[in-house]
């Protein structure tokens, strides 16, 4: 549509003859500059963490991997085994999470966008309220108490299931990105409310809830939270996102990895080398969903904030 | 008189042998146990513990061990508030806490447990029923019946120094003709020589900034004075001015003064200097600082190395394993420094309690935990944890198996111990012979095995480091009278103490690294100091211990 | 299901009174749909409520929760005593308004800068940069920050800034240590990391505008920036609106993940914050102090909540959903 608005412009210069004047040229530099920003870091630390150490002392932009690729500091990494097994912890909760998340969420997103239906409207104010409102980091800690969930792997998975954010992007979603029309066609037609839900309205949000899945399995992966708070030291329930801020701050973590690498008959690692390939490591099972992620995100999410 | 012979060395027999058959019928429990500072990274290493599993078996239970570092304490503490704690869990006992304990009725009363089953806990009752371990009792809870706690006693077999720094040699060389520096101003003058040829002068161990400890060594110390805000120890950020052990003895807090003023205007200067690292308080101590140490971009390096072992396991780790081939005189051990030809004090007990163990209240089985007690120490206890046979050194077992199996929990510095229940019974981790002697003697005599097992190379750092320290140690340590482990400081203490921490980590933070003017921003920091409760904490400290010398 | 035909068009109309147990027939599946949620929000989201009495108590664990003393106000009173919580305090809300002044307002406008690139392809290649690092968690964010600003020490070369204000002949400047820069680089690394994402709602908001009204405009005269002011930002306002009364509703909370992992001893000045200074007080290293952490965020939460309460007032005048 931008461009229809271009080609109709009055003033007529040699640069917009071209298709181009300042605004655009500021425009696609802003942009870009910008974009470099984003992108460059992770490219210097994938760059770093595979450039031998003696070359990266020396400093630089760390463009390309001079030097050659040495992939020693992810040997180590990978012969640590509490960072395979963290890595299990953190895909099996992913997985349970989102799982339960998605389905719990839109569920209830689903049923709270019916504002007609007797009670829905109080339990959409209960819902929305706590996204203001919690009882605090004790509180949640002796009810999880309670429970039985402290040092338990479930922590990790039960407590965000109903997720709050989600939720009113899904509400917002069936309630104002759903042709209603569709809806009472289907009812029409002798469908069941339930018939409904899952031959109408599921397949066409589908989009929408595969972006929020993946959404929620990105906060998942990257959550330690849950196990520093409630668990505080069980080794086997360690989550990635642990592990990799403990690489970043504490040292016993530190010396383990370094020890492994030692035992493979390697020289000591620097500390800042290891902590660039961790980081790495953090990073790759993001990217690997990331392109499929990318699909959905402007048709998946319009958020419904207009009124329409 | 035969007969009845005959009758007790039956009993004794069919005790001895219902006894451990008793312990076999106990149910199986889970205990965890945890400690400060250890690691449980290694699965593998900890599923094939040899040590675990022989306790396990023998006190019939299934051990779990936790640990961490930064908040640790508090993560022990929320989870016993909480009703969830471990079923035995160390802390570093402060009068106030334990009475807090058991006024909320948080932990057992241990010596009630014992008391009631002399024959199913020998050792722990003739523990319990000493009359120092009573007078310990009396101290933390007012009743010397009760014991809360399990004390482990911290003693030295010689009078020991913990803040000289270790040089790598070939920057000493190349900055200092290899002259071991002995006076606070030939130190600067080392590490400014550093900084000019592209090397940081000189890392303390500072936990991030919040440990002050090896500063205040190296710098304050010397100058007379103490950077330290009150922490640890009462006398902690105090210097002595009147006459030790008499009535006259009096403490000053010193942490405000002008004296500590210059200190940092010193280590300020040092660090624009560029004698101490950027990166300090940014980066860690044992993993980036040993790097660069080995790395050989540190001149000096103070980890607690006047304590003899400290030093070799510093040699053998980082410095070896990044130099396989090392040879020891690759590194050399500082001295303390003095000013004007003098040492200045430093303040230390000859023995003290050290941790303090709890059984909390959630847990359904405490007799099952002092089972567990019982059993580490009595001698077939105190034998499996510190490689002896009887209290002998076992020769079979040398560091390699230790090794392998404390390399499971983050050391593997060649200690023939186990790291985990080494510092229950003596804060030192050595052994202590409960069998034969009682326990104020046995903790206050502990069985030093370290020289046994070292092989020669080991040795002789030790030797050195020890012969290094003994130089100056008589010199600079002022033991302190034996009241001095009885001191109390009021449940408020540790309010006004937390603040000055506080408040210190922040200024001194800021001075050193240049971001604060020290000339105007002293007074802000005495202001603060006497908000928080500065004077009224000097007072307390002095009370108590007048209070405690009374006694 | 014999009712279907009347649940159908006008489902209002069924509000009359026929009785709860038809009510509950014809609309079970969607009670159904919301149960597991309702369930989960009434354990895990009310359920922690009852501990806010702890703000008024002081916490005996032998009595427990119900159980320990009344001490009316004393937490409170106790909390404004505490300069610690007034510079948390003091922080969160100046390091929030940063974020609001700065980084909102580059949000909408990189929004309206990305639609305006000309080239479909390069728009695309520039949202997937943008959007991306949004994915990755702040540990790893932090950790780059880290590697980027190191200072350089007297044996190394330190961070990638550093190097090149030295190879530009500048002087290194201590980023992570600096309290005067602290603000900025929270401000500076959120940008970074989160405006890509927030371009999301804006976009599709544009997306969804009339192409008519701007070749109205282009033949009224008016030039693409015109357009932009006049056509594009009033269009995306009621999205604009929402995503701000989101962030007023945080005006007293704070990005803990962000600031826990950033900020070091140094600049707890400017950059300690109420969440870090409650888990601080609460499980992380600085005492155990349950009942001022519970009054702190009782404090926090009912502020959020009058601003939130304020600001949707004045939002449901203009013609938008509101989040209630």
């Amino acid at each position: 549509m931008m461009e229809k608005t271009q080609e109709s412009h009055g003033r007529v210069s040699m640069l917009q003859r071209l298709g181009f004047n300042f605004y655009d040229v500021f425009v696609f530099l802003f942009v870009t500059i910008f974009a470099l920003l984003c992108v460059y870091p992770m490219w210097y630390v994938l760059v770093a963490s595979v450039t031998p150490y003696s070359e990266f002392v020396k400093g630089g932009l760390m463009l390309w991997p001079s030097g050659g690729v040495d992939l020693q500091y992810y040997r180590a990494i990978f012969s640590t085994r509490s960072f395979i097994n963290s890595m299990w912890i953190s895909a099996s909760k992913t997985v349970l999470s989102t799982v339960s998340s998605v389905l719990v969420t839109a569920a209830m997103a689903y049923g709270v966008s019916k504002t007609h239906v007797k009670g829905m409207k109080v339990v959409n104010a209960l819902v929305v309220f706590n996204l203001f409102f919690s009882g605090g980091l004790i509180p949640q800690y002796m009810l999880y108490k309670d429970l039985g969930l402290i040092r338990s792997y479930w922590v990790m998975v039960l407590p965000g299931m109903l997720n709050i954010t989600y939720f009113i992007i899904m509400r917002n979603y069936y309630s104002y990105s759903i042709p209603k029309s569709l809806e009472e066609a289907a009812l029409l037609d002798g469908c069941t409310e339930v018939g409904t839900f899952f031959r109408v309205v599921t397949p066409i949000s589908r989009s929408m809830l595969a972006a929020i899945a993946l959404f929620i399995a990105v906060i998942n992966w990257n959550d330690y939270y849950s196990y520093m708070m409630f668990i505080g030291n069980k080794t086997n329930l360690q989550p990635f996102a642990w592990i990799l801020r403990r690489m970043l701050v504490d040292q016993t973590m530190m010396n383990q990895v370094r020890k492994g690498a030692m035992s493979l008959g390697s020289q000591p690692p620097p500390p800042m080398a290891l902590r660039m390939s961790t980081i790495i490591c953090a990073m790759l099972p993001i990217m690997c969903v990331y392109p499929f992620l990318q699909r959905y995100f402007t048709s998946g999410i319009t958020l419904g904030a207009v009124k329409e | 008189m035969k007969k009845a012979l005959l009758i007790l060395i039956a009993l004794v027999m069919t005790l001895s042998l219902a006894l451990p058959a008793m312990a076999e019928g106990r149910q199986k429990v889970t205990i965890r146990f945890a400690q400060f500072g250890n690691s449980t990274d290694d699965v593998e290493g900890m599923e094939n513990d040899p040590i675990k599993k022989a306790i396990e078996e023998a006190v019939n239970i299934e051990l779990e061990y936790d640990t961490g570092t930064d908040g640790f304490i508090e993560r022990m503490e929320t989870e016993l508030y909480t009703g969830g704690a471990a079923e035995l869990f160390c802390s570093f006992g402060e009068t106030e806490k334990i009475q807090k304990y058991v006024e909320e009725e948080l932990v057992y009363d241990l010596a009630a447990i014992v008391n009631a089953e002399p024959d199913r806990y020998p050792t722990l009752y003739k523990i319990m029923n000493a009359p120092e371990y009573k007078a310990y009792n009396k101290l933390y809870t007012g009743d010397p019946e009760k014991a809360y706690a399990f004390y482990s006693i911290f003693s030295f077999a010689s009078p020991i120094y913990g803040g000289v720094p270790a040089y790598n040699k070939a920057i000493l060389d190349e900055v200092n003709e290899g002259k071991v520096p002995a006076t606070l101003d030939e130190f600067t003058a080392f590490m400014k020589a550093c900084a000019e040829k592209g090397y940081v002068g000189y890392w303390p161990r500072n936990s991030k900034l919040t440990d002050w400890t090896y500063f205040n060594f190296t710098f304050a110390v010397p100058m007379g004075t103490s950077i330290m805000a009150p922490t640890g120890d009462a006398w902690t950020g105090f210097v002595q001015t009147g006459e030790l052990g008499t009535e006259n003895e009096k403490w000053e807090l010193k942490t405000t003064s002008e004296e500590s003023k210059e200190v940092i205007k010193l280590l300020a200067d040092l660090y624009a200097a560029g004698g101490l690292d950027k990166n300090l308080g940014i980066k860690g101590d044992f993993d980036d600082a040993y790097s660069d140490f080995a790395a050989g971009k540190i001149g000096a390096a103070d980890f607690g190395f006047g304590f003899p072992t400290q030093f070799a396991d510093f040699f053998n780790r980082p410095w070896k394993e990044a130099h396989p081939d090392a040879s020891t005189d690759e590194l050399v051990l500082g001295t303390a420094l003095t000013v004007d030809g003098k040492y200045g004090d430093v303040y230390s007990l000859l023995n003290w309690v050290s941790y303090h163990y709890f059984v909390p209240t959630s847990c359904d089985y405490p007799d099952r935990v002092l089972d567990l007690i019982e059993y580490l120490a009595s001698a077939a206890g105190q034998d499996l944890i510190h490689n002896t046979t009887n209290y002998e050194y076992r020769e079979d077992q040398g560091s390699e198996f230790w090794n392998s199996v404390n390399s499971a929990y983050g050391y593997n510095d060649g200690r023939c111990k186990y790291v985990w229940f080494a510092p229950m019974f003596a804060g030192g981790e050595y052994e202590v012979d409960f069998t034969n002697r009682d326990w104020w003697d046995a903790s206050t005599h502990p069985i030093d095995n370290s020289w046994h097992w070292q092989d020669a190379e080991y040795a002789s750092l030790v030797a050195y480091s020890m012969s290094v320290t003994s130089q100056f140690v008589g010199d600079l340590v002022v033991d302190l009278p034996q009241y001095y482990t009885r001191i109390q400081l009021p449940a408020e203490a540790a309010d006004i103490r937390a603040k000055l921490a506080e408040i210190t980590n922040q200024y001194l933070t800021q001075m050193i690294g240049g971001q604060m003017d020290i000339e105007t921003g002293w007074a802000k920091y005495q202001a603060e100091y006497e908000a928080a409760g500065a004077l009224k904490l000097e007072q307390m400290v002095n009370d108590a211990i007048a209070a405690a010398r009374a006694e | 299901m014999s009712q279907k035909t009347s649940a159908i068009a006008q489902p209002v109309l069924n509000k009359r009174k026929t009785g709860f147990i038809t009510y509950i027939k014809k609309y079970w599946f969607l009670y159904m749909l919301i149960l597991p949620g309702f369930i989960s929000m009434v354990i895990f989201d009310y359920g922690p409520m009852y501990g806010i009495q702890l703000a008024f108590k002081k916490y005996s664990p032998k009595a427990g929760v119900w159980g320990s003393q009344w001490i009316g106000l004393d937490n409170f009173q106790r909390m404004i005593a505490d300069p610690s919580f007034v510079r948390a305090f003091t922080n969160t809300i100046i390091i929030n308004i940063y974020h609001l002044i700065f980084g909102f307002t580059f949000n909408v406008f990189l929004a309206l800068m990305l639609n305006e690139l000309k080239f479909r392809k390069y728009k695309s290649v520039m949202q997937t940069c943008v959007y991306l690092p949004y994915f990755l968690s702040w540990v790893i964010f932090s950790g780059l920050v880290q590697v980027f600003l190191e200072s350089p020490g007297t044996a190394d070369s330190g961070g990638l800034v550093n190097q090149l204000i030295a190879m530009a002949g500048g002087q290194p400047i201590d980023f992570l240590k600096r309290p005067e820069l602290f603000r900025g680089i929270l401000v500076i690394s959120s940008i970074i990391k989160t405006s890509g994402y927030s371009t999301i709602v804006y976009l599709a908001a544009i997306a969804g505008i009339d192409p008519a009204l701007y070749e109205s405009a282009a033949i009224d005269g008016a030039n693409r920036k015109d357009a932009l002011i006049h056509i594009t930002f009033p269009r995306i306002l009621p999205s604009v609106v929402i995503m701000l009364i989101l962030q007023l509703a945080g005006l007293f909370l704070s990005n803990f993940d962000q600031v826990y992992n950033l900020y070091n001893n140094y600049v707890l000045s400017t950059g300690d914050v109420l969440s870090t200074y409650i888990y601080r007080i609460s499980l992380g290293g600085g005492g155990t102090d349950f009942e001022l952490s519970t009054a702190m965020n009782l404090i926090m939460n009912l502020m959020g909540l009058v601003v939130v309460g304020i600001t949707n007032k004045y939002v449901s005048k203009l013609d938008v959903q509101g989040i209630f």
